[in-house]
């Protein structure tokens, strides 16, 4: 038997060639042992002379017998008998044995014997393919000792796996081969913009003043070019985009290091959303990035939508407008904003769209979401075709660091190597939450995910004091109140008003009186079927006389006699307000939508200047910055809990220095008073530090928004007892979710440090 | 680093300036701004403004406004600055317009294969001529974006491009008070001359395009690079799992070698896409350059073929410009008359021997 050196010192233990390599060594033996076994079955040669002798001289024997010319006696009939018994016997040996002298053995051997030396010529193959498809050769002679397995799967398989690997189609390789060097593509043909062709015109020529306007078109021309990212063409800080400089850096060091793509892991507060936001204004003001995607959790999808909107001038259509729906299935393509949120984006119908869609720039927003690789999220998102894409958590490993893996490979596939290898290096064996090789995994991370903590930037904001005043409502807007709820409760059990109308009326009541009677007029005049039904509400409406919360909230004003930002959802509450501190003799400025900028303007100064109360609206106060004053009141309560945030937020931010005061009105026995409830004494939400409720509602195990929650429970409930307990339930799913947040965000901060911070601009030059 | 650019403050002042505005200094890099009325709509309506034109003053005074790279006043400024000066005409001063000999300047430059060659300083003439100037503004777009502001200037007498005059232009001293009727010596049209500027100007930016895709080449290895690896290795291992597998499971398995390789060849297509360069052009403004020049004529015999050149003086650029070969149309130093009259380059007419 001949002995070769079966596997090349090149291959691999566990590469193609050693697999296919393996296989025709166990085929080999295989023969090997068929052959020893026809050996010893097989007659030896002696054996099968004397046997083939025995049958020639019994033949010859039988003849002459059968022969004789007088015939046979008794005993010559008894030898011809035993003649042919004994010629039977040879007949059924050389008949059993088969071949002549060991043929078989000698068959396979031959076989085997040349196979090895197929073998053995392609080990001296030098081009890992060819020697493949050499080795594969070697099969040949030896083809019918595989075993059915073998022949019709464990080949086969192995013959694609090597035609893909010959094919260039990168399929395992025996020595990693080296990456091919990459030629850029072409540049794409030059496009000339057509010209202006007022600009060929005869100019009649005025001297100096043509070059003087010439100059000065020269000079903003060369102010409106693009210059790198070195220099953001968005000042964030000036403008107010951003509140802290490591917010800017952050968005350099995407743009310029990250080329885009990258893993924002800021601690909550720290402005991710803003982040983002900057770098998607750079993409888009630099013409990078015209269609843009945010994926973000239900309860977060409006939040957005306002932050780009007001912030960032980035418009965007949600998956909720109108104009959304109007367009059907084709509005993802025909909008090239888009705010959605994940668990819609990703449902069959909306998904075999996007996945079809180009997009310039995608952000997740909450993308902890995405942790897990078998998720139908990580699935969607990684399918989506995207140049530019930033994922956004504070906590992005909740149990293992498979889920830190699973999100960097969204980003950057093979950042982290593959999931084995990344198990292998990184991962300490029986601890999938210890990382090890700590230093290579903090450079490789630094190169796609930055993290700021809030011991780094130095936040140090003044605390919240919140304090709820929970009024009595006179009897009449009880009753009112009790009407409302018990015509909503119907309208939603019948399938009667849709869910915007009712949340419209619902927080119209919660606000004022005056509110409430506008928007029942409204509803009356537009619907003529349940005008019946809305007219006794409308009577009632305008019989109230008086309104508790109205009133108690001009006695605090009166009393507090600080400047105070005054927050209502509805202009005719504004207006009523307007009128009862006018009677009280406090004076007061009014910032509402109906104002054009420069009205704004004048009410902020008016209020900064001389006026103790801002009677505000939410919308009214986008984007203001307020916090020259310390004070604000919530006349009604925004059901988003994001919206409370926000009208905080007006004044508690960076420059405040005193304690900021919140004073929340809600009547009681109302779903304001529930929510208040919930949010305030449960969650303590004023006392989380700023943008964890985000991160809270973000963990909430829940497709609906939190206004939806909200009105499911309390028109769902027979009885204010009921909603008491559907939002305690409530309340329990988010502690529960801020439980998770708080554990991760620990584990994390354990697990990154401070290490992933955002460098100062000259360090990163 | 302050992020304002450093005529910034130079930019807005004569903006306010040409709208009829005032611009009061307060301390460095704040101003005081009586707003005039065509610049209202940018300032947001109102009369007085107080303008920061750098984030220290912005950041120190939260009353001003910050005129800053990417704000929005600073775009206003910039839009109504861009309806001005599009289309102008400038008068460059020039020294005499005949140099001492014109003769001598041509025998200098241009070197004349031909039996007789007649010129005559007194045939030389001097006459209004212009060049076109074209401003463009160049986009260069990857996975960043890079524009320039160039200016390609072409002579609209001979119609080719002028590289020494553009380089001339940061420095050019024109005369404010200029006038002239119109330019006797042109022969080109501005949309003429727009084109041979957009030929000019592609060829202007190819070094700077080569240096930029050697640049991309490096990134795009990079990470083709890094994606290779992990989809070889993926798919290495889906393969390992495919021949263990049970037939049962085999369909799965190549179910999911196929998504991977799929999948890479979506994200190598990507990749391509975000980097492959996109250079594009807008012409931001024509300026025309009118002075007068020194045309003189050139007559050139050889075995009775004869034929008159002219050949342009150029006071501004202290240069002969050079003819061109009529055969291949470069610029030519040596110039031959052929038998039928051609009058070709050096090289041309080695061609010819050869």
């Amino acid at each position: 038997m001949t002995s070769v050196a079966t596997t090349s010192p090149a291959a691999a233990p566990d590469s193609l060639e050693a697999r296919v390599r393996a296989l025709l060594e166990r085929v080999l033996a295989r023969a090997d042992r068929q052959a020893e076994a026809a050996r010893q079955r097989g007659l030896t040669a002696g054996r099968y002379a004397g046997l083939t002798h025995s049958l020639k001289w019994v033949e010859e024997q039988i003849g002459e017998l059968e022969s004789a010319p007088n015939g046979l006696t008794a005993y010559g009939h008894q030898l011809l008998k035993g003649h042919r018994e004994r010629r039977q016997q040879i007949l059924d040996q050389l008949q059993k044995y088969g071949a002549p002298f060991r043929a078989e053995e000698t068959e396979i051997r031959k076989n085997s014997d040349q196979a090895r030396k197929l073998m053995l010529r392609a080990g001296g193959v030098p081009d890992p393919a060819a020697r493949l498809e050499a080795l594969l050769g070697a099969f040949e002679p030896v083809r019918a000792h595989l075993t059915p397995t073998e022949a019709e799967t464990t080949l086969p398989r192995l013959v694609s796996s090597v035609e893909r690997e010959s094919q260039g189609a990168a399929a395992g390789s025996d020595q990693p081969s080296p990456i091919p060097t990459v030629e850029p593509p072409p540049p794409a043909p030059w496009v000339f913009e057509p010209p202006d062709p007022v600009l060929f015109q005869p100019c009649p020529g005025q001297g100096a003043r043509d070059l003087d306007e010439y100059r000065l078109h020269r000079r903003a021309q060369e102010l409106s070019l693009v210059r790198g990212f070195d220099v953001l063409l968005t000042p964030a800080l000036a403008t107010g985009l951003a509140q802290y400089p490591h917010q800017i850096e952050t968005a350099r060091m995407v743009l310029r290091r990250m080329r885009g793509r990258a893993l924002l892991c800021d601690e909550v507060g720290l402005g991710k959303t803003i982040e983002a936001g900057i770098i998607a204004r750079e993409l888009v003001a630099r013409g990078l990035a015209r269609r843009i995607l945010v994926l973000a959790p239900p309860a977060l999808v409006g939040q957005w939508q306002e932050e780009m909107r007001g912030k960032f001038g980035l418009e965007f259509r949600t998956h909720d407008d109108p104009e959304f729906r109007a367009a059907g299935p084709d509005a993802w393509k025909q909008f090239d904003r888009i705010l959605a949120s994940l668990a819609t984006a990703r449902q069959p119908a909306h998904r075999a769209v996007l996945e079809k869609e180009e997009f310039d720039l995608i952000i997740v927003d909450e993308a902890h979401h995405l942790r897990s690789r078998t998720s139908l999220g990580w699935k969607f998102v990684n399918a989506l075709k995207k140049r530019y894409i930033l994922l956004l958590t504070a906590t992005p490993v909740q149990n293992n660091l498979d889920e830190l893996f699973n999100l960097i490979t969204l980003l950057a596939p093979g950042q982290l190597n593959t999931s084995a290898a990344f198990r292998k290096e990184f991962v300490q064996k029986g601890d999938p939450r210890t990382p090890r090789n700590r230093e290579r995994l903090r450079q490789l991370l630094a190169e796609v995910m930055v993290r700021n903590t809030r011991s780094q930037v130095h936040i140090a904001m003044p605390p919240r004091l919140a304090t709820t005043h929970r009024v009595t409502p006179e009897p009449e807007e009880a009753a009112l109140y009790s009407a409302l709820t018990a015509f909503a409760r119907t309208q939603a059990g019948a399938g009667g008003l849709d869910r915007m109308t009712l949340t419209s009326l619902l927080r119209q009541a919660g606000s004022s009186t005056d509110a409430l009677h506008r928007g029942l007029a409204g509803l009356a005049e537009r619907r003529s079927a349940i005008r019946e039904a809305v007219t006794p509400l409308l009577e009632q409406a305008k019989a109230v006389q008086r309104q508790g919360k109205l009133e108690q909230a001009v006695a605090l004003l009166t009393a507090r006699g600080d400047k105070t930002v005054l927050f209502t959802f509805f202009r005719e509450t504004v207006h009523a307000l307007s009128r009862a501190l006018d009677e009280a003799g406090i004076s007061h400025a009014v910032l509402s939508g109906e104002l054009d900028a420069a009205g704004k303007d004048r009410a902020v100064r008016e209020f900064a200047h001389d006026r103790q109360v801002l009677l505000s609206t939410d919308v009214g106060s986008e984007g203001r910055n307020l916090q020259f004053c310390h004070s604000i009141v919530n006349f009604d309560l925004p059901w988003n809990p994001m919206r409370i945030e926000q009208r905080v937020g007006r004044v508690h931010r960076i420059g405040q220095r005193e304690a900021v005061l919140i004073d929340n009105f809600c009547a009681r026995h109302t779903l304001e008073e529930q929510i208040l409830r919930v949010l305030d004494s449960k969650l303590n939400m004023f006392e989380l530090v700023i943008g964890e409720i985000g991160a809270v509602l973000g963990n909430l195990e829940s497709d609906q928004e939190f206004e939806e929650l909200a009105l499911e429970i309390w028109t769902g409930s027979q009885d204010e007892a009921e909603a008491e307990q559907g939002f305690d339930r409530l309340a329990e799913q988010l502690l529960d979710a801020r439980q998770r947040h708080r554990q991760s965000e620990e584990f994390d901060a354990a697990l990154f440090g401070d290490e992933l911070a955002t460098r100062p601009a000259e360090e990163d030059r | 680093m302050s992020a304002a650019a450093p005529d910034l403050a130079t930019f807005v002042n004569a903006c306010i300036e040409h709208a009829g505005g005032l611009a009061e200094p307060i301390e460095p890099d704040l101003i005081e701004v009586l707003v005039p009325d065509a610049l209202r709509g940018a300032f947001g309506e109102r009369e007085m403004v107080r303008l920061a034109l750098d984030l220290a003053p912005a950041e120190a005074h939260p009353d001003a406004e910050p005129v800053l790279p990417g704000s929005h006043l600073l775009d206003g400024l910039i839009e109504y600055a861009g309806q001005f000066g599009r289309c102008t005409r400038t008068w460059p001063q020039c020294g005499p317009v005949r140099p001492r000999s014109i003769l001598g300047e041509i025998l200098r430059a241009v070197t004349f294969s031909a039996r007789r060659v007649q010129h005559s300083e007194a045939e030389a003439i001097r006459s209004v001529a212009a060049h076109a100037q074209f401003d463009f503004t160049v986009s260069l777009v990857s996975d960043e974006r890079e524009e320039v502001l160039t200016t390609v200037v072409v002579d609209l007498w001979s119609g080719r491009p002028v590289e020494a005059f553009a380089a001339l232009l940061p420095g050019l001293e024109v005369d404010p008070d200029g006038s002239s009727p119109a330019p006797a010596r042109v022969r080109v049209t501005l949309e003429d001359a727009y084109t041979r500027a957009c030929q000019a100007l592609q060829a202007r930016m190819a070094p700077r395009i080569e240096r930029l895709q050697g640049l991309i080449g490096r990134r795009l290895q990079a990470e083709t690079g890094r994606l290779e690896l992990y989809y070889r290795s993926t798919l290495h291992d889906l393969e390992k799992r495919l021949e263990k597998a049970p037939p049962d499971r085999a369909p799965a398995f190549q179910e999911k070698i196929a998504a991977a390789l799929f999948e890479r060849e979506a994200r190598l297509s990507e990749l391509t896409t975000k980097y492959r360069l996109r250079p594009s052009a807008r012409l931001a403004a024509v300026r025309t350059l009118i002075y007068p020049r020194l045309f003189a004529p050139v007559v050139l015999e050889r075995r009775g073929v004869r034929r008159e050149i002219e050949l342009c003086w150029d006071p501004v650029v202290g240069r002969l410009l050079m003819p061109v070969c009529e055969r291949c149309g470069a610029e030519a130093d040596y110039l031959e008359l052929k038998w039928d009259g051609a009058i070709v380059c050096r090289a041309c007419t080695a061609q010819d021997e050869a």
